[in-house]
């Protein structure tokens, strides 16, 4: 079995092709090793991090589930946000990215770098900028502010998948649409959204896991009651018991689902056009 | 279709929540409480600035390079790789980036610490002489931030190396390049511009970066972002916080504003737009 | 009222920011006829059709459909059916949907519905495609069900943008007697955009020739390729000599010029008084005469290009070059370069042209 493109067959021989092989094996097993280790103690049945664990248990899981109320009264409240922040993103992400895509305006390089801002500004610095601009608006502590800082760090990049499929959406299919009668309402629904639905649903996705997996903006804004992030971090910089580990596996998992959607979505949408 | 009004809502949403609070904050470092300098004196003449500002720059610039070598030696890897093989091992390392940052930060932990798989082991082969944390110092830090990071250097460059034309390689091997000719005299130069856009951002991140040193790095590696949330949280002194913040963002721009004046803005979002 | 119109353009002008893309075009549009619009690129003619469609907004001046001002509508409200260059179907929906799709925007019945798409795709001939996808299928059957999904509505009037210009050149001519034969049989008014003249002259009732955003002669096919106003049209629309002459005299047998070899004829009696003009001359009505005939103008073959049905030559006709365009049948013997030859045309062959 041979997995190199052939033209470049005689590039990777050799010491050359020795030294890639290492590299590519090595940061496999780099990015995964700690993913699977984190998997393998939130099985363990020791009271601390120990690796690899003397036994294995379920505990950690019950403690999570309903040993300490406080874990899933964490982990609802991230979910509620992150499921208001893919909402919001969204409804917001469709129209910018069919602007940023389509009109020819003047300064639109300077439109552009705000929307790529808030990725390229350290999020500590958002964070704490929205805490105190909230917080003179008597909104801290809130839903709406926890949500709010979360938009902030999902709306680039949802607006950058939004932008792919608007890109690949050709404006004759609209105008076509159009002449054949249907009204502007009824082109961006019967065509526009329909086309944008791959693009539109991976950045839904895309802003849940970004406002589920927050830990800074949680850090200023979550209030009294933590996110799962929050709870996470408090536990992790105070006592580290591997009911941190069954949340993170949780999460791992979480991911990979979310992953498996967004490639199913492209999958059929693929097979569709 | 689109129309004028599409801009609105998004870059409404992020004026609001993002531009106008940032600017109020960094407005504080020469405001609070009135009109003065008093901030910037104080920050440039303390020691824990410059020694803050200094582990920063150290950490960035390690973490830059090493994800510089080696994730361009992975992305070369990938890129030769047949296509089906190229896209599965790209959703893999696509998908860590979306799997929790405090979670694989907590691997790490879990892997460093005293009961961690590393040190048990140096114990078992004789190295150590008792079982010993390798935490809370740099070398945890750079690890947990390279991991973290690698993707956004192997993404950019990866896309660089597949858009070489092969035929570009067979030319080589016609004209008698050895393998490691081949890489120095052709595929660096053709990939650098994503080098760049990898280096780019992961050095801005890095800079940025709050989680990883706070709970991997120990006394040596605190870092502007843990002096700001410290002048926050615990001093509730935002002007002095703003100015770390000012200090902070005007090194991005820099930084940000040469690559764009050098590369455009394509590469940063992934295509153009 | 003697003939309707089915479209009628009263001084229409588009402008991009400096660019006239169309300026000051009125144009009446017979009902039921078959119309082209042919031009080169840059000519006007696709802003003239997105105008008429409602995609682009006129600057000035009014379109009227069946005598009704549709200037200020929304494209969706015209009752036009468009068939697109690259025909715009929608991937997300079946051949069936995409047809259907007109029908449902205007909410018709279900059963209405049905019937009407499968009529139209059996039209076409695409009865049993419902099911499939666009991608599906080849390009010629994307063709169909554009048009089909064009007309199923019964639209006004059937606009077409290059419709076939994807297409291969046998399967592109095997469409144009098909598209021709549907707009017999529906009687429905056409406007067809395309830069490729024959396909122009074959189909059309009418066709527009146009440049520079402007009209440049309006007529019957045969008409416009014989007759030809100015340089650009008989240039446009196959080939041509351009003869420049010099009026010499108006004598008995009519008006005598001078071509710029020196050599003097007979000019055709409808020439305009000015000292100079130019002609036209088809390379399909020269012939080649015997040269021992008296009164014949002299040439020599400079270069000969063989075409299957016909074969083209250069010939020096007194410091003259000219090209001529012998049918296959008519050559007794191949032409040879450097043969000496008498040419022969005539004079009702020579069109004036304007400027």
């Amino acid at each position: 079995m041979n997995f190199t493109q052939p033209q470049y067959r005689s590039l990777v021989r050799g010491p050359f092709g020795w030294l890639l092989n290492a590299c590519l094996v090595l940061a496999v097993v780099f990015l995964l090793c700690p993913i699977v280790i984190v998997t393998i103690i939130s099985f363990s049945a020791d009271a601390y991090l120990r690796f690899p664990p003397s036994g294995y248990s379920f505990r950690w899981y019950e403690n999570f589930l309903s040993g300490d109320p406080s874990w899933m009264a964490a982990s609802n409240k991230s979910f509620a946000a992150a499921t208001l922040t893919a909402v919001v993103t969204v409804v917001l992400a469709i129209p910018t990215a069919l602007a940023l895509v389509r009109s020819r305006i003047r300064g639109k390089g300077w439109l552009e770098l705000v929307m790529l801002a808030p990725l390229l500004i350290s999020p500590m610095i958002s964070a704490i900028a929205l805490y105190g601009w909230i917080a003179a608006f008597g909104f801290v502590g809130t839903m709406a502010g926890l949500v709010a800082g979360h938009i902030v760090l999902a709306l680039p990049y949802a607006i950058l998948n939004v932008a792919i499929s608007a890109k690949a959406l050709d404006p004759r299919l609209e105008q076509a649409a159009s002449s054949l009668g249907a009204r502007n309402s009824q082109v961006f629904r019967r065509v526009t959204l329909p086309l944008l639905a791959p693009g539109i649903i991976a950045a839904g996705f895309f802003a849940f896991l970004t406002s589920f997996d927050d830990v800074i903006v949680s850090l200023f804004l979550s209030g009294r009651e933590p996110t799962l992030q929050k709870r996470m971090w408090d536990e992790i910089r105070l006592e580290i018991s591997p009911t941190v580990a069954s949340a993170s596996t949780l999460l791992i998992f979480l991911t990979i689902a979310v992953f498996l959607a967004i490639a199913l979505v492209r999958r059929s949408s693929e097979k569709a056009s | 279709m689109v129309r004028r009004w599409f801009w609105i809502p998004g870059l409404g949403f992020l004026v609001l929540f993002f531009l106008l609070p940032v600017g109020a904050f960094l407005l504080q470092s020469v405001l609070d409480p009135g009109p003065t300098f008093m901030h910037f004196e104080r920050l440039f003449e303390g020691r824990a600035f410059w020694v803050s500002l200094g582990n920063t720059f150290r950490i960035s610039i390690t973490v830059t390079l090493i994800c510089a070598v080696i994730g361009f030696l992975i992305a070369l890897r990938i890129a030769t790789l047949q296509r089906p093989y190229a896209n599965a091992l790209l959703v893999l390392i696509v998908m860590t980036v979306w799997i929790s940052l405090l979670v694989r930060n907590y691997a790490w932990m879990v892997l460093l610490g005293r009961e961690g798989i590393i040190s048990t082991s140096l114990v078992a082969l004789g190295i150590f002489e008792r079982k010993t944390s390798l935490l809370f110092n740099e070398a945890a830090v750079v690890l947990g931030m390279v991991h973290v990071l690698i993707p956004y250097m192997i993404i950019p460059t990866y896309a660089a190396v597949q858009a070489i034309d092969p035929a570009l390689l067979r030319a080589c091997d016609s004209l008698g390049a050895r393998p490691a000719q081949v890489f120095s005299r052709v595929l660096l130069p053709l990939s650098l511009p994503g080098l760049a856009t990898g280096c780019l951002l992961v050095f801005t991140l890095s800079l940025g970066f709050y989680v990883t040193p706070a709970i991997l790095g120990g006394r040596g590696q605190t870092t502007l972002t843990m002096l700001m949330e410290i002048e926050v949280n615990e001093q509730l002194n935002w002007g002095f916080a703003a100015a770390h913040a000012a200090v902070l963002i005007a090194i991005t721009a820099v930084l940000f504003f040469a690559y764009r004046s050098k590369f455009g803005m394509d590469r940063l979002w992934g295509q153009e737009l | 009222m003697t003939t309707s119109h089915v479209i009628e353009l009263k001084s229409l002008s588009k402008t991009f920011g400096n660019v006239k893309a169309v300026s000051d075009i009125s144009l009446d549009v017979a009902d039921g006829s078959f119309t082209s619009f042919i031009g080169p690129s840059g000519s006007g003619k696709s802003t003239l059709l997105s105008m008429i469609a409602g995609f682009d907004q006129p600057t000035s001046g009014t379109i009227r459909l069946h005598g009704k001002d549709v200037s200020k509508l929304p494209s969706s409200e015209r009752n036009i059916g468009m068939v697109f260059q690259n025909y715009a179907l929608f991937p997300h929906l079946s051949v069936f949907e995409n047809v259907a799709f007109p029908l449902r925007v205007r909410n018709m019945d279900a059963r209405t519905l049905t019937s009407r798409v499968h009529e139209a795709l059996e039209s076409v001939g695409l009865k049993g495609f419902e099911a499939r996808w666009p991608k599906q299928l080849s390009g010629g059957q994307q063709q169909r069900v554009a048009l089909a999904r064009a007309f199923v509505f019964g639209p006004e009037v059937l606009l077409m943008d290059e419709p076939l210009g994807a297409l291969d050149k046998n399967l592109r001519e095997h469409m144009q007697s098909e598209i021709k034969a549907l707009q017999r049989r529906l009687a429905v008014s056409v406007i067809y955009v395309t830069h490729d003249q024959g396909e122009a002259l074959a189909m059309s009732d009418n066709v527009v020739v146009m440049s520079d955003g402007r009209i440049q002669q309006v007529g019957a096919p045969a008409e416009v390729y014989r007759r030809p106003q100015s340089k650009f049209v008989a240039q446009f629309l196959g080939e041509t000599n351009l003869l420049e002459y010099d009026l010499v005299s108006r004598g008995l047998s009519g008006p005598i010029g001078r071509l710029a070899n020196g050599a003097a004829f007979v000019l055709p009696d409808n020439i305009t008084d000015a000292a100079s003009g130019t002609l036209s001359l088809r390379p399909e009505e020269i012939e080649f005469a015997d040269p021992a005939e008296s009164g014949c103008r002299h040439a020599r073959i400079e270069e000969t290009v063989f075409l299957g049905d016909c074969m083209r030559c250069r010939v020096d006709y007194q410091g003259l070059p000219l090209w001529v365009k012998l049918p296959a049948t008519v050559m007794r013997s191949v032409p040879r370069v450097g043969q000496n030859v008498a040419l022969h045309w005539n004079e009702a062959s020579l069109v004036p042209l304007d400027d």
